[in-house]
């Protein structure tokens, strides 16, 4: 159930992807969230796509698995789409019904807005997949460096964001065995009217929230009897090497940008 | 309430690069009023299986029989439910469980759940919470003031105040200090003996295990490996140590005396019964 969730997993791999320094990894991710907004136009979506299901195949990751994993934003996408289908005016009119109306553009930009959803979640969570939460912090704190002369405490913002990572899958399981534990005691949130299924979520959410405190709590004491004093004279167990693969990510990350920039209507 | 295991399989993640086969083509049967330990290495499959026991989990092959409730690949929610009426289970540090702002709340949770009255819940309730020795003044306090060894005990009380015909408790000791152990074990056979229900008990404690349990299964690589009387199973050196398990300290001692010569009529279970042979022994051999 909630254990296919795929949203910050790290799955070991030994992909061309898996093996990109993590730097370059961001900056890829980062260029092609502006990228993705390039495309206008079905020749640029269906570019996108198809870039995108190169990026997948190159990083072996199982396809059905990645969208079965991203099963749990549905709503999200849905959402978005009908919000455009019945609000997006132009075009011809495909359809009328009392005061819904279904133009053709609405139906179009519906489904660009949707592609490009997903292709955002499907970059982000490729990122997630094929780099380890450790990697990821070294180069969100090596990327970030130069705004530490502005006093922003980098180090400390990176060890906050890797501990929230790391902790997604853990609350997970952890959702998973007190659900299991309720609905043992006869809890059933799964069925029955929307009134009892949201009183039956209290059963769930105040044992997790205090399971959640009392392991921060025991995490922050187990770094302070570790002396951790956050950056303070730090050195890295993990150096960062820039080879001539990662450069050569970025060019075809940018060259795709200039294609699909060209490309636009 | 008779329980039926009739070849079941069960994958978890099914198709995706997760999969992982916990129980292949698994075939048991639990018969009521009897203490059953399931024991083997950690990812034999215990786990598994008994929350295949109470529909948490459902086959992927083969079906579970419970009573004259069947659970199979896709049984509806209602009968899941019920089941859950006659099978109730403790999970591992069930104080992880409790929510509500006061103890007597908490465990009139699940007999509401089942359908009774608050009136009812209330009785049930009361009546639990008094045979765990919980005082009556104790019954509006909040259950996170409590340490864990009552937290535990109130948790307990909320599955025994559902009234289950069979009881699963997985670890029930973990982390308790040994009087509390001691305590939830006891309190586990008196409830047996006294209501007649089935015992389902999952632990790595071999020395529970020789204690408390009639019968037990052994588990490897999700497969049955030995079913049979405790005293049988667990005196067996040769079939435990192949399984990475304890062999029961007690058993231990008397087969080391029995090299030394003492040797006595049948295994005694506990400590008390340990000491009872030995003095018989004496009182036939001592000069």
């Amino acid at each position: 159930m909630l254990s296919n969730m795929l949203l910050g997993r790290y799955i070991p791999g030994d992909s061309v992807i898996h093996r990109l320094d993590p730097r370059a990894k961001i900056v890829s991710v980062l260029l092609m969230m502006v990228i993705i907004f390039f495309a206008n136009h079905w020749v640029g979506y269906g570019l996108l796509v198809l870039f995108v299901l190169g990026i997948i195949r190159v990083a072996q990751i199982n396809l059905f698995f990645l969208f079965n994993g991203l099963k749990i934003l549905l709503f999200i996408l849905i959402f978005t789409f009908l919000l455009h289908i019945f609000f997006t005016r132009g075009g011809t009119t495909l359809f009328e019904w009392g005061f819904i109306q279904i133009d053709s553009e609405g139906l179009i930009t519906g489904i660009y807005i949707t592609v490009r959803l997903v292709m955002l979640l499907v970059i982000t969570t490729i990122l997630t997949l094929t780099t380890s939460p450790i990697e990821l912090t070294d180069a969100i704190e090596k990327l970030g460096a130069p705004l530490k002369k502005i006093k922003i405490p980098m180090h400390e913002l990176a060890m906050m964001i890797s501990i929230s990572l790391r902790f997604i899958p853990t609350l997970m399981d952890e959702t998973e065995k007190i659900i299991k534990a309720q609905s043992a005691r006869g809890s059933t949130f799964m069925t029955g009217r929307l009134k009892s299924r949201i009183n039956a979520l209290i059963p769930i959410f105040i044992p997790l929230f205090i399971s959640a405190f009392k392991r921060a709590e025991e995490m922050a004491v187990a770094m302070e009897v570790r002396g951790y004093t956050g950056e303070a004279g730090r050195t890295s167990y993990r150096e960062l090497n820039w080879h001539l693969r990662d450069t050569a990510a970025l060019i075809v990350i940018i060259a795709f940008g200039v294609l699909l920039f060209l490309v636009r209507m | 309430m008779k329980i039926t295991v009739d070849g079941l399989t069960s994958i978890y993640h099914n198709n995706t690069p997760f999969e992982h086969t916990a129980l292949n083509n698994f075939t048991t049967s639990f018969e009521p009023g009897k203490y059953y330990a399931v024991i083997g290495r950690t990812g034999s499959g215990k786990s598994t299986l008994i929350q295949h026991l109470n529909g948490l989990l459902l086959p992927t092959r083969g079906i579970v029989q419970v009573g004259d409730l069947t659970l199979k690949h896709r049984t509806k929610q209602r009968i899941i439910h019920q089941v859950k009426k006659h099978v109730g289970m403790v999970f591992q540090f069930p104080e992880h469980q409790l929510f509500d702002e006061t103890i007597l709340k908490d465990v009139m949770f699940g007999p509401l759940n089942m359908g009774l009255t608050e009136e009812e819940a209330e009785a049930r309730a009361e009546k639990y919470l008094s045979l765990l020795g919980v005082p009556e003044r104790a019954f509006g306090r909040s259950p996170f003031d409590l340490s864990g060894g009552q937290m535990r005990k109130i948790a307990i009380a909320g599955i025994l105040a559902m009234e289950p015909e069979v009881l699963i408790v997985d670890e029930p000791t973990a982390g308790l200090d040994p009087k509390s152990h001691i305590e939830v074990m006891d309190l586990f056979k008196q409830i047996q003996e006294d209501f007649n229900i089935t015992i389902i008990l999952v632990t790595h404690d071999m020395n529970d295990v020789f204690e408390y349990a009639d019968e037990v299964k052994l588990l490897a690589g999700g497969q049955l490996i030995r079913e049979g009387r405790t005293e049988d199973i667990l005196t067996d050196e040769k079939l435990l140590t192949d399984h990475h398990l304890e062999i029961p300290d007690i058993v231990r001692l008397v087969h080391d005396l029995e090299r030394k010569g003492v040797v006595f009529e049948g295994m005694p279970r506990n400590t008390d019964a340990f000491i009872t042979s030995y003095r018989e022994w004496r009182a036939l051999h001592a000069q």
